[in-house]
């Protein structure tokens, strides 16, 4: 067993035993939301990162899958474990056919797109008040539970979430580092080449996309099973805003890159105390910069040390 | 069918559509010369508001002057946007771009809340709620002087874009960049008056509506999600066709708010856009020169 | 001798004006033949719509009697018809051998399952890929730069691993889109050669190209296109004197085409 490998499962060992250490829970709370944000950034990363696309939608898949399990509880007062897969589902499906209608045009509008229908997203569960009960939302949603044991606290359920993190970073990484993979980089980067050399890269675009929505739509259910309400508020854009920042500063493409940021400016913004307001001028102040100079992040700037090294090498 | 109100409607329809045109045509233009979608657009017509707000309630500014002052302002910011930010990014990779605007709208709209509160301002003119009277119906005078400052506006933008040589030259990069460049076209230059009209034109609408609607620090979003949505009904790169689905859009808006639902009202913009997007990808007006 | 690739009433037109009108032609089982004609004759957009990279109006094609009407690209590529562009394209951020492993997707593509969880059977379908890979890059010059990203290449080596690229999908006719545009004599001389080394590996080739020379040096049949319409057709020796193909070209005044 590899030393490298051995270092993470020590790592991820010690995640678990966060919940013992007696945090606060305002801090095992920042715990809960690194996890999400890890879950949400990581797919962002995929879809953009390897798949090319800029999609701002992530948030409404996010949402539905919050809505989707929320409802299914509390109207068809199913058990909340049973929801998740299908409120990972609902959000999969619609990620795909919004993807499949707007892959057609250019990427000015694919990115145009996903940012209305995010927008479009958060006025249906304002307005459509039959559905989702408005502006107000869905409050008393039953929580997770296992038996008895009710992960009601956010030091308890950090486990859940915990694991669904895991579970779900290790099936990116293998996407990311298999064949597919690197097929859809060489989408990302020349998609009529791709085409040319017999890839299909819309079937390669819809399966990142729908996985990504599958992944996020279910932490988008377990988290409003925690927060135990529902309302439009879980579609804010701060949530997009954060997204891409974790992905932009990371580097698109790079696994370990975008968790550490995903980490950084979930952690940061908290340790600086910054008002909500703040932490977006900050983190709009780091996207402009970073696009004014490192346009492709730090995995950027290690494609460019590597190229260099060929070029003298080959001199 | 009540007609007086049914003309109110569409009045008051008109005004805001025409603002619309103003924000998407602007929106356009900085589309058609840089290639660039400016997802800041609405902040920058939310500063116009705020700083109408201001002159008109600490300067204590007449109206005319007022709008006037924002308007040159906002030219001046539109300036400094092209120089500081927007420099080199012309046609180049519009992921880069698309995500300065966004940062560059996220500082200006979260530095806003942060500064003004989320608390709605009411700008009020030495015209208060004075309106006159037109076969039944009640029109401001607020509302009467925007639309006199949107035609103005359109006026002005007509002939620059129609009768300068620098419009037409904007004209030509919109139409094909690679050709305007070969027939020695300066790109700078053209691209600079084009974020200057641009953010101008913002800054106008933001001032103009001021007194008509509340200011707060969250209206560019919304505002601009529909000049958005209307530049992909009417064609990117279209800037007429922008200007009419800015027009029927406002009426729409104004007609479904006042006799179904708000909720409605809301929403057609971004229907439409899908549906123009899935059946006629181009727009209603594209050319489908460009894209 | 059988047709490779068989194009009939082919038709597209941009904003009304017609780029390509009634085009039918063929390209027969091992040939290299040539598409030539004066700028706007419609050579390009010929072979986007063949290839699916634009959508044709009306028109039929065929490839080994296989109609590919309608196809989107990938799934012609994987019939056996593969191009390469005229804006020469490469993965500038893969390495030379990864850029040709991901053309494999044309010849036999692995499922979603084996590809992600890397089975057995990806392995050895990528081992089997880079042998390939290393034989072609042999063949066209560039095993030096294997494992180098494909960024530090110069314009001529791009096109040469372009036509390595094309040449991993193992097509039954490759569709050359301007292959020695813009490149120097040195190169151009490097390309000609690769090209008749892929021909006799019994792949046909249709070579669009503004350097009639290149074309008439290399190609045993030339096809004439002009305002978007099919002028002329035959061997090079004829197609250099025919008379409309002159007047196509340089407007009527007799001018000699150097042999």
């Amino acid at each position: 067993m590899s030393l490298r490998l051995l270092a993470i499962l020590a790592g991820i060992a010690a995640l678990y035993t966060l919940p013992l250490c007696g945090f606060s829970e305002y801090v095992m709370t920042v715990a809960v939301v690194a996890c999400v944000f890890a879950v949400l950034s990581c797919g962002l990363n995929l879809v953009y990162g390897y798949g090319g696309l800029l999609s701002l939608a992530q948030v409404a898949f996010w949402g539905i899958g919050a809505y989707t399990a929320g409802l299914m509880a509390m109207d068809l007062k199913w058990n909340p474990w049973a929801t998740l897969p299908f409120a990972g589902l609902l959000a999969a499906t619609v990620g795909v056919f919004v993807a499949y209608a707007s892959l057609r045009l250019s990427r000015h509008s694919f990115a145009i797109v996903s940012l209305v229908f995010a927008l479009l997203m958060q006025l249906v569960a304002r307005d459509w008040v039959g559905l989702t009960r408005g502006a107000l939302g869905l409050p008393g949603l039953p929580q997770l539970a296992i038996g008895g044991y009710v992960f009601d606290s956010a030091a308890r359920f950090f486990w859940p979430m915990l694991s669904f993190t895991l579970v779900s970073l290790a099936l990116l990484y293998r996407l990311m580092h298999s064949r597919i993979g690197r097929t859809l980089l060489a989408i990302r980067q020349n998609e009529p080449l791709a085409q040319s050399h017999g890839v299909d890269a819309l079937a390669h675009r819809l399966l990142v996309i729908g996985v990504s929505a599958g992944l996020s739509g279910i932490a988008g259910g377990m988290f409003v099973f925690q927060l135990t309400i529902v309302d439009p508020s879980i579609m804010d854009f701060y949530y997009t805003e954060s997204m891409l920042i974790m992905v932009i500063v990371g580097g698109p493409g790079s696994f370990w890159g975008v968790l550490g940021a995903s980490a950084v400016f979930t952690v940061l913004p908290e340790a600086l105390r910054l008002t909500p307001e703040l932490r977006m001028v900050l983190y709009g102040v780091v996207l402009v910069a970073a696009m004014l100079t490192v346009p492709a992040g730090f995995g950027g700037i290690l494609a460019k040390r590597r190229e260099n090294r060929w070029r003298t090498q080959l001199a | 069918m009540n007609t007086t109100y049914l003309l109110q409607l569409v009045i008051n329809g008109l005004v805001i559509g025409a603002f619309y045109a103003l924000l998407a045509m602007g929106l356009s233009l900085i589309f058609g010369v840089l290639e660039i979608v400016n997802f800041a657009h609405g902040e920058f017509y939310m500063l116009g508001a705020m700083a109408a707000f201001f002159l008109l309630s600490h300067v204590q500014l007449g109206y005319w002057p007022m709008v006037a002052a924002v308007t040159v302002m906002g030219a001046g910011v539109g300036w400094l946007f092209h120089r500081l930010l927007l420099g080199g990014m012309a046609g180049r990779n519009f992921e880069r771009s698309l995500l300065l605007t966004l940062g560059l709208g996220m500082v200006l709209q979260n530095g806003a809340l942060y500064l003004f509160t989320a608390t709605p301002k009411l700008a009020r003119t030495e015209y208060g709620m004075q309106a006159v009277v037109i076969a039944d119906m009640r029109v401001t005078l607020m509302r009467l002087f925007a639309l006199a400052w949107a035609a103005l506006a359109f006026v002005l933008l007509y002939l620059v874009l129609y009768r300068t040589r620098i419009g037409q030259a904007m004209r030509a990069v919109a139409e094909n960049r690679e050709a305007a460049l070969v027939v020695g076209i300066r790109p700078e230059r053209v691209a600079r008056l084009a974020v200057v009209i641009g953010i101008a034109l913002c800054a106008l609408s933001g001032a103009a509506l001021a007194p008509i609607y509340t200011v707060t620090p969250t209206m560019g979003l919304i505002f601009a999600f529909k000049a958005f949505a209307i530049v992909v009904i009417g064609g990117f790169g279209s800037i007429g066709g922008a200007a009419i689905a800015a027009l029927a859009l406002g009426v729409v808006e104004a007609l479904l708010g006042g006799y179904l639902s708000l909720i409605l009202a809301d929403g057609v913009a971004f229907v439409a856009m899908i549906l123009v997007l899935l059946f006629r990808p181009l727009g209603l007006f594209g050319t489908g020169v460009r894209v | 001798m059988s047709a490779v690739l068989r194009v009939e009433h082919l038709n597209k037109a941009f904003l009304g004006v017609k780029a390509v009108d009634e085009v039918s032609l063929a390209v027969a089982s091992g040939e290299i033949a040539g598409l030539i004609g004066p700028n706007g004759s419609g050579k390009s957009t010929t072979i986007d719509c063949i290839s699916a990279f634009q959508r044709a109006d009306s028109g039929r094609w065929f490839v080994a009697d296989r109609e590919l009407t309608g196809l989107r690209p990938h799934a012609i590529a994987r019939a056996g018809l593969t191009r390469t562009f005229q804006a020469v394209r490469c993965y500038d951020n893969l390495s030379l051998l990864e850029n040709l492993l991901c053309a494999t997707e044309a010849t036999r593509p692995v499922t979603w399952r084996d590809a992600y969880f890397g089975t057995g059977k990806l392995k050895a379908h990528e081992a089997r890929a880079r042998e390939r890979g290393e034989e072609l890059l042999s063949l066209v010059g560039l095993t030096r730069y294997r494992d180098a990203p494909a960024q530090i290449l110069s314009y001529g080596q791009r096109k040469l691993l372009a036509l390595a690229g094309a040449l991993m999908t193992e097509p039954k006719i490759i569709l050359l889109d301007e292959p020695v545009a813009g490149v120097n004599p040195t190169m151009i001389k490097l390309v000609e050669q690769a090209i008749r080394r892929i021909n006799e590996l019994g792949i046909a080739l249709l070579i669009v190209e503004h350097n009639v020379e290149f074309i008439m040096a290399l190609c045993s049949r030339v096809i004439v296109l002009d305002a978007g319409k099919l002028l002329a057709e035959g061997p090079p020796r004829i197609i250099r004197e025919d008379e409309r193909v002159l007047e196509a070209y340089m407007g009527g005044a007799p001018v000699e085409i150097d042999a």
